[in-house]
This record gives C-alpha cells, sequence and structure tokens, in this order.
C-alpha cells in the first residue's frame, strides 16, 4: 500500500510538473541586436505591393503624411531632436507631389497634421502651449487657431475630422491612460468614447479604427458607434498599430511590429481584418502608413539610410498595394 | 478530513472519494486552465498544441487575478491529490510535506534566476502560501 501511495504521489508531482512548464510560453528567440555593420537598410517590397517609390529625400525624421482629397498634396510632420525645448522639435511641410519642392507649413510645436474634407484647411496637434491642443488652419492662409482653447488631456493629437458626426476625432491622456474621444469643431462638447490611442475615422460611416493594448501587445480594433461594438481586428504577440482606412471604406493600411525589434513592416486588411497582406519586407523601419485617394500608401521609412543612421533620418515614401477585387 | 476508508461500506468511500477528487482537484484545475488560456494574453504551450488561441482574452480580469490565480487553485489541487494519495494529509511524511512545500516555492526562484521559463512574481509566491494554508485549514 505505500509503494502504492508513492506512486501515485509521484504521478502527481510529474503530471502537475507538467502542467507547470505547459503553461510556460514556447522558447522565445532572444533578440541579439544585428551588428550595425550587418544591417542592410534596402527598401524592399512582397509580390503584394510594387512601385516602391521615395518621395521625400532630406535628412530629416519625415512622418505621419497624409494626402489631401484632391491627391495632390501632402502634409507631413518634420522632427527635429536637435532644437532644445522638446514641445518646439515638430513642424508641418506641405509638399507638391511630383514636384521638387517642399513648403514649410507651420514651425515649432505643430504636428500631426490632417486634412479637412475641402481640401483647403487642416487640423494638426499644437504641442508649443506645454499641454497639446488641438488646433487648425488653412493652406492658404498664415496663423494657427485654437479648436479648443484649453487641453481636454494632456496630450490632445492626432486629430481628423470625423465626418460622420460632423466632429473632430482625436485621443488624449487622462489619468495616465489614453482615451480616444471627439469635441464639436467650436472645441465644445468633449465626449470621451473609449480606451485606446491613434484613431481613424472611416470616410463615411460612423465608425472608426483605432489601438489598444491588449495585455503588453497592442493591437487593432473597429469601434462602430451606431451599435456601440468594438471588434477586435488582430492579434498575436506583434504589434499592429496605426490603422488608416482606405478613401472607399474598404481596407486597413496598419503597421506591425514585434517588440523590441528593429523591424516595423506596412500591412494592409479588408475592414473585417481578414485579407492580411504585407507589403514591405527586409530590415526596416516602416511606420504611420496612409492612404492616398490615388491608390497609393503613404509610410514614413528609414529605407535607404547608412546603417549607423538608421535612427537619424526617415523619409516619406509610397507603394502600391496589390488589392485584387 | 475527507473519509477514505469505512469499515461499513465500500459505496459511500467511493463517492466520497470521487467528491473529494472532482472538488478538491479536478475543479480547481480547470478552472486554473481556464483562465490561463481565456482569460490571458500571450501564448503558451497549450495553445501550441491544440493550434488555437482566443483572437482576444473573453473575460477581462485583473492583472493579479489572471495571474497569480491559476497558480493558486493549481497549487490547492496538487496539494489535495497528494491528500487523496496518502489518505490524509496528515498521513504524509513530514520530509515529503517539507519537500513539496520547499519545491512549490522554489518555482519562483527558478523562474527568477531563469533556470525555468517564467517571471518570478511576488504575488504568485503569496497565492501559493495561500494555497498551502485554506489547504491546511479544510483538512
Amino acid at each position: 500500500m505505500k509503494k502504492i501511495q508513492w506512486l501515485l504521489s509521484s504521478v502527481g508531482i510529474l503530471a502537475f510538473s507538467f502542467l507547470f512548464w505547459a503553461s510556460s510560453s514556447p522558447k522565445k528567440t532572444v533578440y541579439t541586436p544585428a551588428p550595425v555593420s550587418k544591417i542592410d537598410l534596402t527598401p524592399g517590397v512582397t509580390a503584394d505591393a510594387k512601385e516602391l517609390t521615395r518621395i521625400t529625400d532630406d535628412k530629416l525624421r519625415e512622418q505621419y503624411p497624409q494626402i489631401s482629397p484632391d491627391g495632390k498634396k501632402m502634409l507631413y510632420t518634420i522632427y527635429d531632436p536637435a532644437k532644445s525645448d522638446a514641445n518646439s522639435r515638430n513642424s508641418l511641410a506641405l509638399k507638391t507631389l511630383g514636384t521638387a519642392g517642399v513648403s514649410p507649413l507651420l514651425s515649432e510645436g505643430c504636428a500631426n497634421a490632417s486634412w479637412f474634407p475641402d481640401g483647403k484647411g487642416f487640423l494638426f496637434s499644437y504641442t508649443k502651449p506645454g499641454k497639446a491642443v488641438i488646433a487648425k488652419s488653412k493652406i492658404d492662409q498664415m496663423g494657427i487657431n485654437y479648436v479648443s482653447a484649453n487641453a481636454n488631456g494632456t496630450n490632445d493629437s492626432y486629430p481628423f475630422f470625423f465626418s460622420a458626426q460632423n466632429k473632430v476625432l482625436f485621443y488624449t491622456n487622462i489619468g495616465g491612460t489614453n482615451h480616444v474621444a471627439t469635441i464639436e469643431n467650436n472645441g465644445l462638447n468633449f465626449t470621451i468614447l473609449t480606451e485606446g490611442y491613434l484613431p481613424f475615422p472611416h470616410p463615411k460611416k460612423n465608425l472608426f479604427v483605432f489601438t489598444k493594448s491588449v495585455g503588453d501587445v497592442a493591437q487593432l480594433f473597429l469601434y462602430d458607434l451606431s451599435t456601440s461594438q468594438q471588434t477586435q481586428l488582430t492579434s498575436g504577440e506583434f504589434n499592429s498599430t496605426s490603422g488608416n482606412i482606405s478613401p472607399d471604406g474598404r481596407w486597413i493600411v496598419y503597421q506591425k511590429f514585434k517588440k523590441n525589434t528593429n523591424e516595423s513592416h506596412i500591412f494592409v486588411m479588408n475592414i473585417e481584418g481578414g485579407e492580411v497582406k504585407q507589403l514591405t519586407t527586409g530590415s526596416t523601419w516602416n511606420w504611420c502608413p496612409a492612404f492616398g485617394p490615388d491608390g497609393y500608401i503613404y509610410f514614413s521609412s528609414n529605407a535607404g539610410n547608412t546603417p549607423d543612421k538608421r535612427f537619424d533620418n526617415y523619409d516619406i515614401w509610397r507603394v502600391k498595394p496589390n488589392m485584387g477585387q | 478530513m475527507p473519509i477514505f476508508y469505512s469499515m461499513k461500506s465500500q459505496q459511500p468511500k467511493r463517492c466520497l472519494n470521487a467528491i473529494y477528487l472532482m472538488w478538491h482537484v479536478f475543479v480547481p484545475l480547470s478552472a486554473g486552465v481556464f483562465i490561463y488560456l481565456f482569460c490571458r494574453p500571450g501564448h503558451s504551450w497549450f495553445e501550441t498544441w491544440i493550434g488555437w488561441a482566443p483572437a482576444a482574452p473573453l473575460f477581462n480580469l485583473p492583472d493579479f487575478i489572471k495571474g497569480s490565480l491559476p497558480d493558486f487553485l493549481w497549487c490547492y489541487a496538487f496539494l489535495s491529490f497528494q491528500s487523496f494519495c496518502w489518505r490524509g494529509w496528515k498521513e504524509v511524511p513530514l520530509f515529503f510535506k517539507a519537500f513539496l512545500y520547499t519545491s512549490i516555492l522554489s518555482t519562483e526562484l527558478m523562474q527568477y534566476t531563469g533556470f525555468i521559463r517564467g517571471t518570478a512574481d511576488i504575488l504568485d509566491l503569496m497565492a501559493y502560501v495561500l494555497a498551502f494554508i485554506i489547504h491546511y485549514k479544510n483538512q
């Protein structure tokens, strides 16, 4: 009887040890940074994309491209880390596509611009006051007009015009947590919609895509305000963020990367989260993608740099995805 | 203390054994597996074997519950199984009790030193100690 007890007890120890081991994760690849000399920043695309083209080529960090509704102009943010005042490091520039020149628009503390539907004005985040606020301006006018005179949270950012609600959709930080919110065009009626960040509205419907952390991984969600239903579009151990909906409302382009790596790539999927396709490839960091009305996807990338400068210079590139039907 | 053997009848003994195993071993074990699979993000060998993982946690539990409750449940189930094997916790040899307590607590130390996979967490240690206490009181 004693022997049976010892045997059963040992089997129990083995079984629970196995259970304990099985609840651990598969062996994770230990990330060892590649020697600088071995990093290849040659730009590349997959078979699901074509016509990869560099749009800007300055020795600056250019990011957050947004194409005008007529497809002729591009607004983007330039980040200058050399400026001592952190609130002044961002500035906005305007480029007419197909031409060589760039027009500085607003300097010092203006970032993340997006177009109004008329293509004449734009929204942006104004960081110079210390706490970022939502502001607007016009292409053919100088000056900054505040949408909201006071900050709604500690970092009012990433504003977009939300056609379905005729409001401004943005995100801000409240109590240490990012929240997606809306305000009226006159800055009134600040309404928090959900926890999350980096929202982008559907061009026609009353819904938007945004990013939210699931555990310690960022995932994309779709929030339909007409049903108050949130749908998780992505999953897994890769971070998926910076979702941007196509002008026809059928596709979402986004950035996907694994934590603690030097690679980030552009992906596209349909609005339900299916038909996922990777567009860029290689050892480059590609991020903040945006659809243009011309069928191209514009994004920021460190492709084409020398390995030792891979974090210093980001240019705007564009690529055309093979969407199929 | 659960009655494992009775001189009067075998039937009640078998029922009690089955009831004890179900409530003190199977249910906590299953609950721990359920929480691990459906309420936690990330990927474990479970999901790899069954080739499926939930797209999102089914329930949004506080982090300390998600992380430590399964450990508490499994520890309790493990000690209950040992009680069942030995016909009661008091029958377990003293040195073996010490071995069980020590080896359970040492898993956290081994995770901290990197000897085994996992994240060492003081909450997990507290969960194990709580399981020891509740199991001992139940005996």
